[in-house]
């Protein structure tokens, strides 16, 4: 159970600390907390190597975390949008089996970039936002893209540390 | 699984391509009441959904403002060169009428922000 | 092995809450409007010493306006203003084109020292005035009292009265020593009228305050005269329409910028009409009447606000032709959005990605 907890929490800070990285980039899109999505790259490897509910954990705990340091409410409601449905989405991928890390990673960051442009609309009430769709969407691509590329890597080198 | 993953691929920049056409026009807010100020002084706001007339007296001069079709504009004034009167009505969130003279300014406010515009260059 | 685990997370966790502080810091502000002479100024300034800067720059209005309005050696003033005929004094503001603009009188015996300010405008105002062949003029201020500008009566004058004032312009006659800051001219009746760059050379004082005062996410307006500093705080692009010269319509469009000047010049902002047609107060040096080069209204986007003030007023008396061949010898420079009378928008390439409009746009390249 330590051990369980010990790696979540390993997980989870990863998470933020790329989360914390990825605010520092000059990320500007016109709408105020919305975010490429960096730190679905360690969600993705919970859900690889970790049970569900672990990953989920982690998954919910990075969210939660993250709002609390931003500060800013809004910014927690499009983390949670994105990053629970991302969350839930990928899981769904890895499950079916029918993509590579690669492709889980490409639909989860489409996935929450696409949540986040949602939970904005809901809340901002202004139909200028689907200014800003096709380059959010390219956005959570990329970064989809490089995540899973990461992810590819990480795997096989974690495979061999018995950690897990 | 590559090839699946390709096919996501394309599919998300279908998206994508669809989302860029799928843009609206930049579009503004129109202003619900205007604010006028005195020399940086709140002197009242009035709504632009209401026609109404508006005299402004004040110790530099006196200007009538003239609301009328969602739209404010200044209908009399007594300052030497009268610009104010020549100026585009606000009607939109940011829009200003400024009599320099009688340091009176007029801008469309709205609650939903200024439409995304942070300033207008005349 | 797994105390290094819990240490290791333990350092994870410090650095995240120690990044806490900088995360939820709210950006203070200053939003100030306020007539510094006669300009009405709009200022969005981000940053702890926001209110401070916010005193800082209307004092540097207040100053600016008291330096452009007198010589620096007041002494010379009076011993000029004795010798001279014309009665005109240097006047209260410079910041409208054409309002008690500032004259600077001058005399072909005496060589006159400038102040600080006004030896930069000067050489700004002859540097822009030889790069556009002549369509930028600081001299007109003779004409434009003919008219009846800045604030009537106004009147068309006569073909005769027209020549005759312009005897009183020319920025050929002008000797200028920037090193010593001596000036002297040929033609003893000409006058230094600042006004077409004054705002921009304000808005740029305003900026190197800013900077002092570590300001880095600012929109300064000066009567229309744009300059943003730096993007919003949140990283997003400052949004700046530009007027349509119609009053009917809203905007040419909207421009998302950082770090740039945004000066427009236009037909609709000071003007008066007679029998129908349309006279407004940007004067064409060469026939000393309203500039009729089939523009309506002329954008600059550049980094300094002097030379965008500048160029736009130069543009505009250019038409649009001439404006593109300028454009095309220093495509570095600056970027510009020109509106027809036929209503053709022209945008320079640069520009078309960050300006949306419902306009059709003609790019130049």
């Amino acid at each position: 159970m330590a051990k369980k907890i010990t790696t979540a929490g390993i997980f989870t800070a990863v998470a933020l600390i790329l989360n914390y990285m990825e605010m520092l980039l000059p990320f500007n899109i016109g709408i105020p907390g919305i975010k490429p999505g960096l730190a679905n790259l360690v969600v993705l490897l919970a859900i690889y190597l970790l049970p569900p509910a672990e990953a989920f954990a982690i998954a919910i705990c990075r969210i939660l975390l993250a709002g609390l340091f931003s500060g800013n409410g809004i910014a927690l409601a499009f983390s949670l949008a994105g990053g629970l449905s991302s969350f839930f989405f990928m899981l769904a991928c890895f499950k079916s089996n029918c993509f590579s890390p690669t492709g889980v990673s490409l639909a989860g960051g489409a996935v929450h970039n696409i949540a986040q442009f949602i939970t904005a609309l809901l809340l901002l009430q202004t139909q200028a936002l689907l200014l800003y769709l096709p380059f959010l969407l390219l956005a959570g691509i990329a970064a989809g893209f490089c995540n899973g590329l990461l992810v590819v890597k990480l795997l096989s080198r974690l495979g061999k540390i018995h950690i897990f | 699984m590559k090839r699946n993953d390709f096919f996501l691929l394309l599919l998300l920049l279908l998206g994508t391509l669809a989302a860029f056409l799928l843009r609206p026009e930049p579009s503004t807010a129109k202003a619900e009441h205007i604010q006028v100020t005195v020399n940086g002084k709140m002197y009242g706001t009035w709504k632009l959904n209401t026609p109404q007339t508006i005299t402004v007296s004040t110790p530099y001069g006196e200007n009538v403002i003239r609301i009328q079709n969602g739209a404010a504009y200044v209908s009399k004034a007594d300052c030497p060169s009268r610009d104010c009167m020549k100026l585009k009505p606000v009607t939109n969130s940011g829009d200003t009428i400024v009599c320099l003279p009688h340091k009176l300014v007029v801008e469309g406010k709205s609650k939903n922000g200024n439409g995304g515009i942070d300033t207008i260059a005349h | 092995m797994f105390k290094r685990f819990y240490f290791f997370l333990l350092f994870l966790i410090v650095c995240a809450f120690s990044g806490c502080s900088f995360l939820t810091q709210k950006e203070p502000n200053s939003i100030r409007d306020f007539f510094a002479m006669d300009t009405y100024v709009k200022m969005i300034l981000y940053g702890p010493e926001a209110e401070k800067a916010a005193d800082a720059l209307q004092a540097e209005m207040m100053r600016l306006d008291r330096q452009l309005s007198l010589y620096s050696e007041t002494s010379d003033v009076s011993r000029l203003h004795q010798q001279l005929a014309v009665p005109s004094l240097p006047g209260s503001s410079s910041f409208q084109q054409t309002d008690a603009p500032r004259k600077e009188l001058l005399t072909q015996s005496h060589a006159i020292l400038l102040s600080e300010d006004t030896a930069e405008l000067l050489t700004r105002s002859l540097n822009l005035h030889a790069e556009t062949n002549g369509a930028f003029d600081i001299t007109l201020s003779p004409v434009s009292t003919l008219w009846g500008f800045p604030h009537g009566p106004f009147r068309v004058p006569d073909k005769t009265e027209i020549q005759a004032t312009l005897a009183r312009t020319g920025m050929e006659t002008i000797r200028w020593d920037n090193r010593t800051r001596q000036f002297s001219a040929d033609n003893p009746a000409i006058t230094l009228d600042f006004g077409g760059i004054a705002k921009g050379y304000a808005a740029e004082k305003m900026a190197a305050i800013l900077k002092k005062h570590n300001i880095r996410h600012a929109l300064l307006n000066l009567g229309g005269n744009v300059k943003a500093i730096g993007t919003k705080p949140d990283r997003s692009l400052w949004r700046v329409a530009i007027q349509h010269p119609d009053a009917k319509t809203d905007y040419l469009g909207v421009l998302s910028v950082s770090d740039k000047s945004v000066v427009t010049s236009g037909d609709y902002e000071r003007y008066f009409e007679k029998n129908k047609i349309r006279y407004h107060h940007i004067l064409d040096p060469r026939t000393g009447s309203p500039a009729r080069s089939g523009l309506r209204s002329a954008t600059i986007v550049c980094e300094d606000c002097t030379l965008a003030d500048g160029l736009s007023t130069a543009l505009f008396v250019l038409g649009p032709e001439a404006a593109i061949s300028f454009w095309q010898k220093h495509k570095e420079q600056f970027q510009f959005i020109l509106f027809t009378e036929n209503n053709t928008l022209f945008i320079t390439e640069k520009l078309l990605p960050v300006f949306e409009t419902k306009l059709t746009v003609t790019v130049v390249r």
